[in-house]
């Protein structure tokens, strides 16, 4: 009887809705460009394919748009499917989000279908500049290369007096499709799962832990000609197969906390990649930023942020040349990079930004640095 | 000087009542027995429950005028980019959904027909056929 009773509602409401499934469309984007001031590139995130700043100004690294459709079908079932497609990959649709999810009841939800690996603290809308307060998360931490998972994800959320608990738990199959479409010769798929727990204090501290582990098939035409090369100059030739063959195990732990003062917010994320392979270098990435309400429209922000890479235990050749080409490849690197930026609210689903960043980083003793100004326009529609 | 403070006196009084701020009331079904605390209500306009105390599912109106602006700023303590940016983390991520617009007229008659319903109204127009779960 309320079943009707809301379907006659939501009729009433709404001259476009048809039946009881209700439809929306909703949309978002941002407009990124900017330049190195150095004569250095920049390039922004792993994630953005061939994206990178160089001297003159580039609209196409990092700009993006998406589309996403939703329907209820029930008030408990509904399917989500999100389309974004980015300058870095010649606007070529991705599909991020593509699920059926059920929620049980207002604490526990399941989704299935492609998702995104919930590994950092803004993983869920990190493509969403609007709903964030920089014009990217810090890009040093957010590392893995491959976020988009086909599996199975479920999420329980309760209170408990003056603490919120969210507990999230996936498992399933990460397929590189992105990086097949760009080039046939890497590819990688991994079986994988993951869990997170966050537990927010009165409204105003938050503090989140994660741990993900999967197991790597690689194929590389790249490093398979190294391997070529380093078995003709009679290195160890197990070194790269290692790497490259099947079920490699990482993983990926991160721990992020969240303080919401009156005016001022501090956000930090220290997260780790691991490789059990003596190839890949591990990987600890931190951020923190403080991010402060100016004016009711105006927010700046200050992020200081820090890589430690370490190297596996990487043989060299005892070849001068190779030995330094696979330790800048592979072996140890320290980055440290500050930015400093600003969010200006144009207008109610608009948001303008601006952000300078210099970062340094000294990787076999090759000392860069590369300074990068971007500015942003995020909307959501 | 003086001739002009009559002017300057209905200039303050214009002032006044643009800044006054109008009472909102949150407005139920009448026979919707849930006693609601801020609290719950919150929690229903932030998507955060789909559901009142009693377990009944909950579905929360907003409306397409100012009186909207008022209720987010007094009772969801954000202003109107704070919540656009709040319901973008919740609408692209699947979770949710924001409350759909209504005009005053419709929140009226949707509350009065439908027990699953929340919404606001300006105080001012609280008609009869609905119950106020508390005024702000």
């Amino acid at each position: 009887m309320k079943k009707t009773i809301f379907a006659a509602g939501l009729l009433a409401a709404s001259p476009l809705i048809a039946h009881a499934t209700d439809y929306s469309v909703k949309g978002f984007g941002s407009l990124i460009g900017g330049l190195t001031t150095d004569q250095n590139e920049f390039r922004p995130h792993v994630k953005y394919g061939g994206g990178k700043y160089d001297e003159s100004f580039s609209l196409d690294a990092e700009s993006h748009f998406g589309l996403q459709f939703r329907a209820d079908i029930t008030d408990k079932l509904y399917a989500n499917v999100q389309v974004i497609t980015r300058g870095a990959y010649n606007w070529r649709p991705e599909l991020p989000w593509a699920y059926i999810g059920y929620n049980f009841n207002d604490n526990i939800q399941l989704k299935v279908g492609r998702l995104k690996a919930p590994f950092y603290l803004y993983s869920d809308y990190q493509d969403v500049g609007y709903a964030l307060p920089w014009i990217s998360p810090p890009r040093n931490a957010y590392m893995v290369p491959i976020d988009a998972i086909d599996g199975v994800n479920v999420i329980g959320n309760f209170s408990r007096g003056q603490f919120e608990h969210v507990i999230e738990a996936w498992v399933g199959h990460i397929d590189d499709t992105q990086n097949k479409y760009e080039t046939k010769a890497l590819g990688t798929e991994i079986d994988a799962f993951g869990f997170s727990y966050a537990s927010t204090y009165n409204d105003w501290l938050m503090v989140r832990y994660t741990y993900n582990e999967g197991d790597l098939d690689l194929y590389s035409d790249d490093l398979d000609q190294i391997e070529a090369t380093l078995i003709a100059v009679g290195a160890p030739s197990k070194m790269i197969a290692n790497a490259t063959s099947e079920g490699v195990r990482g993983s990926f732990s991160g721990l992020a906390l969240k303080a919401e003062f009156d005016k001022l917010t501090i956000i930090a994320e220290l997260n780790q990649l691991e490789w059990h392979t003596n190839i890949f270098p591990h990987q600890k990435r931190a951020y923190i930023s403080g991010i402060y309400q100016a004016t009711e429209k105006f927010t700046p922000y200050i992020t200081l942020m820090k890589n430690n890479d370490s190297a596996g235990d990487l043989q060299l050749t005892g070849v001068p040349a190779l030995d330094t080409s696979l330790a800048q490849g592979f072996g140890a690197s320290d980055t440290t990079a500050w930015a400093i930026g600003g969010r200006y609210e144009l207008m109610p689903n608009v948001a303008l930004k601006a952000e300078y960043q210099s970062q340094s980083s000294d990787a076999y003793h090759i000392e860069d640095v590369s300074d990068t100004v971007r500015v942003a326009l995020d909307f959501v529609f | 000087m003086m001739k002009n403070l009559p002017v300057f006196a209905l200039f303050l009084t214009i002032s006044f009542t643009c800044v006054a701020q109008a009472e909102v009331s949150v407005i139920t079904h009448p026979s919707n027995g849930n006693s609601l605390t801020k609290t719950d209500i919150t929690a229903i306009f932030l998507g955060k429950k789909k559901t009142f105390p009693d377990g009944s599912s909950a579905v929360a109106l907003v409306l397409n005028d100012a009186t909207t602006d008022e209720f987010n700023t007094k009772l969801l303590g954000k202003s109107s980019s704070q919540l656009k940016s709040y319901w973008s983390k919740l609408v692209f991520t699947g979770k949710a959904n924001p409350p759909k617009p209504v005009s005053p007229a419709t929140m009226l008659e949707l509350i009065k027909g439908n027990p699953n319903m929340i919404g606001f109204v300006d105080s001012s127009s609280v008609s009869d056929g609905v119950s106020v779960a508390g005024q702000f």
